[in-house]
Order: C-alpha cells, then sequence, then structure tokens
C-alpha cells in the first residue's frame, strides 16, 4: 500500500496540483484545476483511495469552491482536494470514477446552482423541481424569526 | 409484461420518516429503482450559518432522532479540531460512554424496526423494551429523552449523576442476557431467515466505490471503523474488535449490529472501570471564536461516517457548514441493492441499511 511519502510525490508530479499542506500524518490538502480532476481521480484510484467521503460546495462571493474529501480505506490517509471555480464555470462529474459522488454534486447543484458537466442525472435533490433559487448562496436571505414576520425566500443580491 | 413505474411512498407501512421509493417492475421484479427524498429539508446548514457556535449544538441533536448524541458530538468534536483544544480526560471518558450508549439504543430501534417490518412482532416489542433502559440511562444524565443538548464545545455539560456507573453495569447485564434470547428468536426464525438471506446482495467493492459506510459496508465484509481507522476521542485506548460479515444481503448487515451492540457492552465496561474519579468536565481555555480556517472531521455514527465539514471566518458564526450523512449516501445506493430482487424484498432491504430520513435530508 502505498505511503503518505509516495502519495505526496506522485500528486505532486501531476501538472497544475498544488500541495496546500499536511495537516496530520493522515490527512493532506492540495489545490488543483478543474481541468486536472479526472486526471486526478484516475491517480487517486491507483493509489488507493477509492472512496468518496463528501463533496462540499463553498460560496465566497466571487467565486465558488468546492472541496472533494478522499479516504483510503485500506491505506487510511485522507486527500482534500480543493477546486476553486468562477461565478458561472461548470465542472466535470467525477460520478464515473466514485458512484457515491453521485447524489453530493446532485445536492451541489440543488444548492448552489453549480453545474456538474457529464453527470448522468442532475437534478435537484432535497427541494421539489420547480424551485427557481439555490438557496445556500450567500446572496439569499432568510428573514429572521426575529422579525416577527414569517420566513419568506428572497433572492438578494 | 409491461414495464411499470410504482411509487412506494411517501406514506406507506415500512415507513422510517417521509420519503418516497419509485420502482420500476417487470411483474414482480424489479428492474430499476429510484429513491427520492426532500420531503423532511428543514434547512439545517443555512440556519446554522445565522446561529453562533454554542447554539448549534442543540440544533444538531435534530439531525437525526434516533442518534442525536452522535450528531452533536460531531458537531463539538468539528468546532474542537479546528480551534485545537485539549479536551478534560473525564469529559472525553463521558462522551464515549454516552456515544456508546446512544449506538446501542439506535441499533435496538433499528432491531426493533426492522424485525416488526418482517412480520415478527415479539422483536418489535422486546428490544424496544430494552432500548427503553438505555434512554433511561441518557434521561438520567441529560434530563431527556432524544433530544440531548449535552455535549459543550470543550466537554459536557455536566457531570454524571451518583451511583451511574454501577447503574449501567446493571443495565448491560441484564442486556447481555437478553440479547442472547433476541439471537435464538431470530437466527433460529425460518421466516427471518428466508427474507434475508441472500436478499439485497452489494459487493464489497461496489459498496466502497458507492460511498456506503458503517454497518452496511462491514455486511459486505469490508472492514471499516472510522473508530480505529481514524480514532477520535479515547477510542484507540480501548480494545474491542471492528465487527465484520462477508455474506453482502440483508442477513449479513443484521449480524453485524447485533455484534456491535456485544462490541460496544464490552467498550462502556471498560469504559466505566477506566472512568476517572475526579477532574473536569469542561475545558476553561476554549475561545470565544474558533481561528479562520477550514476542516472535515468525521466520526463513526451507528449509521456510518458522519462528517461535518466547516468554513470560520473568526466570526462567532460558521460561515459554512456542510454536513455529510450516512444515510444520504446509503440511501443513494439502494437502487444497486434492490435491482433484481422482487416488490416483497423492498421491506427487507430498505430496511436493513438503517434509514432514518433527518439526517438524509437534513
Amino acid at each position: 500500500m502505498a505511503d503518505l511519502q509516495m502519495i505526496i510525490e506522485t500528486v505532486k508530479s501531476l501538472e497544475s496540483v498544488e500541495l496546500l499542506e499536511t495537516l496530520t500524518e493522515k490527512r493532506i490538502r492540495v489545490k488543483i484545476k478543474k481541468g486536472m480532476l479526472h486526471r486526478l481521480c484516475e491517480c487517486l484510484l491507483r493509489l488507493g483511495f477509492d472512496h468518496c467521503s463528501c463533496i462540499s460546495a463553498v460560496d465566497y462571493i466571487d467565486h465558488f469552491t468546492l472541496v472533494y474529501s478522499f479516504w483510503s480505506t485500506k491505506g487510511k490517509i485522507g486527500l482534500d482536494a480543493y477546486v476553486d471555480l468562477g461565478r458561472e464555470e461548470h465542472v466535470p462529474s467525477i460520478s464515473g470514477y466514485y458512484g457515491g459522488a453521485n447524489w453530493h454534486e446532485r445536492e451541489a447543484f440543488d444548492m448552489m446552482g453549480i453545474v456538474f458537466d457529464g453527470h448522468p442525472n442532475l437534478r435537484r435533490i432535497l427541494l421539489s423541481e420547480d424551485v427557481t433559487y439555490f438557496p445556500l448562496r450567500k446572496g439569499f436571505r432568510m428573514q429572521d424569526d426575529s422579525e416577527g414576520e414569517p420566513t419568506t425566500p428572497k433572492e438578494g443580491t | 409484461m409491461a414495464e411499470m413505474w410504482i411509487n412506494l411512498g411517501p406514506q406507506h407501512p415500512m415507513t422510517h420518516g417521509l420519503w418516497d421509493l419509485r420502482v420500476k417492475v417487470d411483474g414482480e421484479t424489479i428492474i430499476d429503482a429510484e429513491p427520492k427524498i426532500g420531503y423532511l429539508h428543514r434547512c439545517h446548514e443555512k440556519i446554522y450559518e445565522s446561529r453562533t457556535y454554542p447554539q448549534i449544538v442543540p440544533l444538531s441533536d435534530r439531525l437525526c432522532y434516533g442518534s442525536s448524541m452522535s450528531w452533536s458530538y460531531t458537531y463539538v468534536h468539528t468546532v474542537e479540531e479546528l480551534m485545537r483544544i485539549d479536551i478534560p480526560e473525564k469529559a472525553e471518558y463521558i462522551r464515549v460512554m454516552m456515544l456508546e450508549i446512544q449506538r446501542i439504543a439506535s441499533h435496538l430501534m433499528w432491531l426493533a424496526a426492522y424485525a416488526g417490518d418482517l412480520g415478527i412482532y415479539s422483536m418489535l416489542l422486546y428490544p424496544m423494551r430494552e432500548r427503553e433502559l438505555f434512554q433511561d440511562l441518557l434521561q438520567s444524565v441529560t434530563g431527556n429523552r432524544l433530544l440531548y443538548n449535552y455535549m459543550r464545545i470543550g466537554g459536557v455539560r455536566n457531570d454524571l449523576p451518583d451511583g451511574f456507573g454501577n447503574y449501567l453495569l446493571k443495565v448491560l447485564d441484564w442486556f447481555e442476557e437478553r440479547m442472547d434470547e433476541y439471537e435464538e428468536m431470530l437466527d433460529e426464525s425460518e421466516i427471518f431467515r428466508m427474507r434475508t438471506r441472500g436478499i439485497g446482495i452489494l459487493s464489497g467493492e461496489k459498496a466502497v466505490n458507492l460511498g456506503v459506510t458503517g454497518p452496511t459496508l462491514r455486511g459486505s465484509g469490508v472492514c471499516v471503523d472510522l473508530r480505529k481507522d481514524d480514532p477520535y476521542s479515547i477510542y484507540d485506548e480501548l480494545e474491542f474488535s471492528i465487527c465484520v460479515e462477508d455474506g453482502c444481503d440483508c442477513w449479513a448487515r443484521y449480524r453485524v449490529r447485533v455484534r456491535e451492540m456485544r462490541e460496544s457492552c464490552r467498550i462502556l465496561r471498560q469504559v466505566v472501570s477506566r472512568m476517572p474519579e475526579n477532574g473536569e468536565i469542561l475545558s476553561k481555555k476554549v475561545p470565544r471564536n474558533p481561528p479562520k480556517g477550514e476542516i472535515f472531521v468525521r466520526t463513526e455514527d451507528p449509521r456510518g461516517e458522519a462528517g461535518m465539514y466547516l468554513v470560520s471566518d473568526g466570526t462567532n458564526r460558521p460561515y459554512r457548514i456542510k454536513i455529510k450523512s450516512p444515510m444520504f449516501v446509503n440511501m443513494s445506493a439502494l437502487p444497486e441493492m434492490l435491482r433484481g430482487y422482487k416488490v416483497a424484498d423492498v421491506p427487507a432491504i430498505c430496511g436493513s441499511i438503517d434509514v432514518c430520513m433527518g439526517e438524509t435530508d437534513r
């Protein structure tokens, strides 16, 4: 099984992959360009990262960041890959490599409006089909209960 | 025969929360399935962004009423990891004790519901009776039966009541005897065997690729348990084994959960004997706000790998919290398990992954 040092070397050797930090002996962070996502997945599967724990989308107002958390069930090492996206940019889907990514990507689309190219079934998952807004974007405001008015969704800035 | 889609839900006899399973059938055989979720979506992640860190603890309890202690632990553990603070030893012991009691209570509730779904009604009754003992234990510590609000960032809210250790040991003695009875009742029940053996096959390789975790994954012969693989709290000091079954079917998932309850009893006995007499239960060095940064932390929930991804901007409210629910992912693997079986197998297969809609929809 690949050890941490070898994983770091292999991942670094991919072009436009930047090692951010080694958090602990068990978890490393890398930053990659979205075009490299499929190459990274192929490389990670070879290195034994067979489990995609989570895909988190964060809205930083001027851009989105997607965080892919991988885990190697045999090597017991985790890897977080950060991908920055422009507001309107699409990103390639990785559900062909990791079946578990399927619903995480649908959720990111549902809540943040990020489009995953090549996803087999990119539809809303938690909200109903006729909803037009993306509620986890920072511009979307909930009226605070303390104002004494019913909470109604509003599309803000 | 003509193929058609049937909606099983959102209200149905095996409902554990509201969800809709659409199955495509050819006669009695399922050729495809599609779970539809979202009926219990309560905007947890959005609400968290407008609450201060301590205010989120009781909210995180409400992710799943069957394992609220684990969820609030996952939350406080995430914040503590970002703050990089040390937790007093006694608090860690109390936490692990609570987590394991919660695991047993959650598995018992599953066992009762599952056996009930499959028509063994006496087993609907007995695990519920024993679960009540564990709920009483939790109630005597936290004052509440289901939603505890007990974890705090940096420790726990209050100390254990007097004589709690002995009370717990008595319950464990009683419970372990009852466990033998359950196994006799279910393992030797012809109906139960016929309805679970060889049903809902999910191979280990597929399970890992589909992101399945927890007892469902261990039932597929994959030896993964975050308490061992990525130890948190005091789990690395305790002796217990990972329960793995390689049947890949509903029966294997049932066996994993029953054996896990025994392991939890083993952990609880160790914790009782090692529990420090005195000591702080809440760290005094908890900063008001976590530093700027981000972290992804996972724990082993009764249902699988529970995780939270926290982004802090240094203020008193989180910038973003993403909740990784084990059920959300396990649910997405259901079509894989259902394909090829009969409509009558649906309750056996869906029940075997321990559905909890609260945390799936968040």
